[in-house]
């Protein structure tokens, strides 16, 4: 197709596409989540948490340390010794913005990737057609419980990376500048508003639901091809970040 | 006799045979085709995977199906905005919670489950049966099916990419066999490729599970010397 404007509208088409199959998905997994109360599908919902969640701790306590730590020493660097604008900006960049993001990296790292690859080789070895054939719905069975882990995980994730990340940065501080800890701590929840606290939350919930509802889709609609499969994995991760991005700067957009 | 599953000229895309049968209780029939596309498409048909595209399939006790018109899309492929949602999206067909079961050719079990876990799959999630009774039914058909008692555990606890071809296929036999679907349709190609004693008793097992009150439609795509009347 050498003709610029069919291969745009061919784009767009595929792009429309996209995003009505994924909307679609979004909506029957979550009318499929009474389906969580059955074994097998409780199952999958607690590997998944495994998985995405508790094998994500270490990775999530080093960035969490690491972004902590850079962050007080640039900001101390810039600003001098000024506890409150040191904490003022910990908590613009890690409680609005690098907590959900950095999260959702590490998620679509370590899991994206991982959902495409499997669901797009069950879908090559016939699997997901043996599921249909035994009456379950791979969208019950398959898609929710990744979907419920990894908003779970998101969320657990985020708030974790942040005590750790703000954890740090505050330690940093009082060690450097020396002042008190616990008058830090006193002065951090005087400075953080609930929008901020809702709009992390909102951003984790919608990271986890984004990159589980992308990665699944991308993994259940390979054909029956080998070759597919890299090609799923690479194309969730790409688009999980993309969406994650996207979502990003549309709630940063609305809520500050 | 009660009629467990008619086809009443049933022909699928690109054949231009047409079949017209009744299933009985009791009965365990052998269906051939001219080709593995065409026993694959009418498997797919027979358990409500795929539409019925000319006749009309009757699960008797069950759901009926009969021929819709409205197109399901196909996975994979390039679809347009207009088009419906993939396969994979779309509702399961009602007569898929216990009427007909199906055993696979190559077992069709999980790759990432054990095997005691796909054998238990869809009992436990269409939530039918007690932990006790399962147990107590696969053990009686292991033993139907002709594995020594000793070998259970360890061909339970296996995984299927560590098991052999013809213990995923003994697997996908006992998963239907505990399911006990009203009308099983097992692929012929199950009895191929797997040792004199246990072909045996798969055929000896799957008669015993058609006296029980339900029926076995076995479909091949080849002449065969399984033992059971063909359906013309």
């Amino acid at each position: 197709m050498k003709n610029p404007v069919l291969r745009l509208q061919n784009f767009l088409g595929m792009e429309g596409l996209f995003l009505r199959d994924s909307v679609a998905l979004i909506w029957k997994a979550l009318f499929a989540l009474p389906q969580v109360l059955k074994w097998p599908v409780r199952n999958i919902l607690l590997k998944q948490l495994y998985f995405t969640g508790i094998q994500s701790v270490g990775p999530i306590s080093a960035m969490g340390f690491l972004a902590g730590l850079i962050m007080v020493m640039q900001v101390s660097n810039l600003v001098g010794r000024n506890e409150l604008l040191t904490l003022q900006v910990l908590i613009w960049t890690v409680v609005r913005e690098l907590g959900p993001l950095l999260t959702a990296i590490v998620i679509v790292g370590r899991s994206s990737s991982a959902i495409a690859s499997e669901l797009a080789a069950m879908q090559v070895n016939g699997e997901i057609k043996s599921l249909r054939r035994m009456g379950i719905s791979p969208v019950d069975y398959l898609v929710m419980p990744r979907m419920l882990a990894m908003t779970i995980t998101s969320l657990a994730l985020t708030f974790y990376f942040q005590v750790v990340a703000i954890g740090t940065g505050m330690v940093v501080t009082a060690w450097n500048i020396d002042v008190s800890l616990i008058g830090e701590v006193g002065h951090f929840f005087e400075m953080l508003s609930y929008l901020e606290i809702f709009a992390a939350l909102l951003k984790s919930i919608c990271f986890g639901m984004l990159v589980s509802v992308v990665s699944c889709y991308y993994g259940l609609t390979v054909n029956r091809a080998m070759t597919e499969i890299p090609v799923a994995a690479s194309r969730a991760v790409m688009r999980s970040l993309l969406a994650v991005f996207a979502c990003d700067g549309l709630i940063t957009v609305l809520f500050f | 006799m009660t009629a467990l599953l008619k086809f009443h000229d049933v022909r699928c895309e690109g054949s231009d045979r047409t079949h017209s049968f009744t299933l009985h209780a009791g009965e365990t029939r052998l269906l051939q085709f001219s080709s593995t596309v065409e026993k694959d498409i009418m498997i797919d048909m027979a358990i409500g995977e795929t539409d019925v595209p000319e006749g009309q399939i009757e699960i008797v006790q069950g759901d009926r199906r009969r021929k819709r018109t409205v197109g399901i899309g196909q996975q994979g492929e390039r679809r347009h905005l207009d088009e419906p949602l993939p396969v994979i999206w779309q509702p399961l067909s009602a007569s898929m919670a216990g009427s007909v079961g199906w055993v696979a050719a190559n077992g069709g079990l999980i790759s990432n489950l054990k095997i005691w876990e796909n054998v238990t799959l869809p009992l436990w999630y269409h939530v039918r049966r007690e932990v006790i009774e399962t147990e107590q039914s696969v053990m009686r058909w292991l033993d139907v099916l002709g594995l020594e008692q000793h070998a259970c555990a360890e061909f339970m606890a296996a995984s299927p990419y560590s098991s052999e071809l013809w213990q995923r296929k003994l697997a996908g036999l006992l998963r239907a066999l505990v399911q006990m679907p009203k009308v099983l349709v097992v692929d012929a190609v199950v009895f191929e490729d797997v040792n004199e004693h246990f072909a045996q008793s798969w055929v000896t097992a799957l008669e015993a599970y058609a006296t029980q009150g339900h029926a076995v439609l076995v479909m091949a795509d080849k002449a065969t010397t399984l033992p059971w009347e063909k359906i013309e």
